[in-house]
């Protein structure tokens, strides 16, 4: 029964969606309904407490069906760690409904933070993505379900809602918190929904800020877990001025009954009751600044992150420093095109055991 | 089996109602853009413009996207025979599908406003922006017309501010070949 109403919500977005279907009778400006795209980086990590390692991350292969200008498929299919894990990274239909209304569903990217539905590594500029956006945001993270997106003011605003499948909290660990928790919609367990949402507000170009929001159930039916209620609230603003970009993210995540899934949980590990994390990033485009015209670019970045898996632990349980981390990333990224990059960046990591050490990463990104 | 019913009661009532409504992401006519654009000229005169194929190649190439277009229609507002501002339509490819938007010139080859038309795509609208699009007011062929140089990207719609860019670009290009003897400033038709 208490399920009850977030199905029907969910029926309804559907049922929202699904009227997007009526209008086939519009032209195209192209006759082509298919489109692909896609995008791949390798990682060459050389860090130095453990052994190096090449790894094609991912190569993605993404497409595209216009079945009317209202309705829409936009799919991609991640083949990670040189095809070893296979995935669908998203999949999902979009339905025009009205500005500023659409209606989507199927298998969404979780509009949480600025870079889980941007991710392409041609948007940002280390090699590896920025490692709150992992080990709190679990970057990709897509899951099943339906809601609604749209732009109001001109575009000036921006909004995504959606319900969705709700995470699994037996595979929640202590380094990474809820990340082994997506169950990426295979035959996943759908006893708990769950609801999440972001804003946008860009008053002039040089600024946007966001706020993202997360809430639901990762228990499903298993009482030993008890409720697990996942809640995750994040801020993030973007200024931008002739060259100079200043990002900074901040995040929380709470997690219900952390002692009963500490207990209880597939992993072993205690599960922190409170995760946050955040990062500052500051970067410069040096050559389209310095020699305007120049189509290939230099993008000199520097970024302080500052993360702790086990910042809250439940009653009765210790939190562990080795979870408590800082990281100071320097580089550079170079685009010869802006959709191919050449990027290098030197980490130095600090955990809160007193432990430290540093990584060289190498990296190629390119979008098609 | 009530849940059913009811759920399956709300998905009709709903599938009806929005029947009526259902419509293009059209945020401009044609006929409304070219008015906007052109001032309320009194006279319009409708000059096409037809690219070989080797000219959509070489502009491809030189654009780094695919030319959709092989024919173009400048729309040149008249005021006693002078003509004293142009707009062209032009479609580009933004993430998957085409953006749909109108150029205005003035007759020496700078932008004088642009406008988003049709967007047909859930993610990238927001370059309709005015902010955005006001980038491109008084630019002409001799500025870069590059996002991250010249012209700053919407955040959250990069490929397609890129596209937008472009196709400003092909305009001007376009007004180029077709009215480079009229490039020089006040030059009157005959």
């Amino acid at each position: 029964m208490k399920r009850l109403p977030i199905h029907m919500v969910t029926v309804l977005l559907l049922g929202l969606a699904l009227t997007g279907a009526v209008d086939t009778s519009a032209q195209h400006a192209t006759n082509d309904r298919w489109s692909f795209s896609g995008y791949g980086e390798m990682h060459y990590n050389i860090p130095s407490n453990d052994t190096a390692e090449l790894d094609f991350h991912r190569l993605v292969f993404g497409f595209g069906y216009q079945f009317n200008d209202n309705i829409s498929l936009h799919a991609e299919l991640d083949f990670e760690h040189a095809f070893t894990e296979p995935e669908v990274e998203f999949a999902y239909l979009d339905f025009f409904y009205k500005e500023p209304l659409s209606f989507r569903a199927g298998m969404m990217l979780m509009p949480v933070g600025p870079l889980n539905e941007f991710h392409e590594p041609t948007l940002f500029y280390s090699v590896e993505r920025p490692h709150v956006q992992k080990y709190v945001i679990p970057t990709t993270w897509q899951e099943p379900g339906a809601g609604v997106v749209g732009t109001l003011a001109d575009g000036t605003f921006g909004y995504r809602a959606y319900v969705v499948g709700g995470l699994d909290a037996s595979a929640f660990r202590a380094s990474d918190g809820i990340r082994k928790g997506r169950q990426k919609a295979a035959e996943a367990k759908a006893e708990d929904l769950a609801v999440v949402g972001r804003v946008e507000y860009s008053p002039v170009l040089n600024l946007t800020a966001g706020a993202s929001g997360y809430f639901g159930g990762a228990s499903h039916g298993d009482d030993a877990l008890g409720d697990a209620t996942v809640g995750m609230v994040e801020a993030d603003a973007l200024v931008k001025y002739r060259g100079f970009e200043l990002r900074g993210v901040g995040v929380m995540v709470f997690i219900g009954d952390a002692d009963s899934i500490s207990t209880n949980n597939s992993t072993g590990s205690t599960v922190g009751e409170q995760i946050m994390g955040g990062y500052a990033e500051a970067a410069f485009r040096v050559l389209s600044q310095l020699r305007s015209g120049s189509q290939r670019d230099v993008v000199l970045f520097a970024r302080f992150e500052k993360f702790d898996t086990h910042h809250e632990v439940a009653e009765g349980f210790v939190a562990a420093p080795e979870f408590d981390r800082e990281i100071i990333t320097v580089g550079a990224a170079f685009f010869p095109i802006p959709d191919v990059a050449l990027k290098t960046d030197f980490e130095f990591w600090e955990t809160g055991d007193g432990s430290s050490w540093e990584q060289i990463n190498l990296g190629l990104g390119f979008t098609y | 089996m009530q849940r059913i019913a009811i759920n399956s009661v709300l998905v009709l009532a709903l599938f009806l109602s929005a029947d009526a409504v259902a419509q293009k992401r059209v945020f401009l006519s044609k006929e409304k853009a070219i008015e906007r654009v052109l001032k309320k000229a009194a006279t319009i005169r409708e000059r096409p413009i037809t690219i070989s194929e080797e000219e959509a190649k070489a502009l491809a190439e030189a654009f780094g996207m695919p030319i959709l277009d092989s024919r173009y229609v400048f729309y040149e507002a008249m005021e006693e025979d002078v003509v004293v501002r142009r707009a062209v339509i032009i479609n580009v490819i933004g993430q998957y599908q085409p953006i749909t938007f109108i150029v205005g010139m003035l007759p020496d080859g700078t932008v004088e406003r642009v406008d988003i038309m049709v967007y047909r795509e859930t993610r990238g609208s927001e370059v309709r922006r005015r902010a955005f699009l006001k980038q491109f007011e008084e630019k002409s062929l001799q500025d870069p017309l590059r996002v991250h140089d010249d012209i700053m990207n919407v955040t959250g719609a990069t490929i397609s501010s890129r596209s937008v860019s472009n196709g400003v670009k092909l305009a001007l290009r376009l007004h180029q070949r077709l009215f480079a003897e009229a490039s020089k400033p006040h030059q009157t038709n005959p």
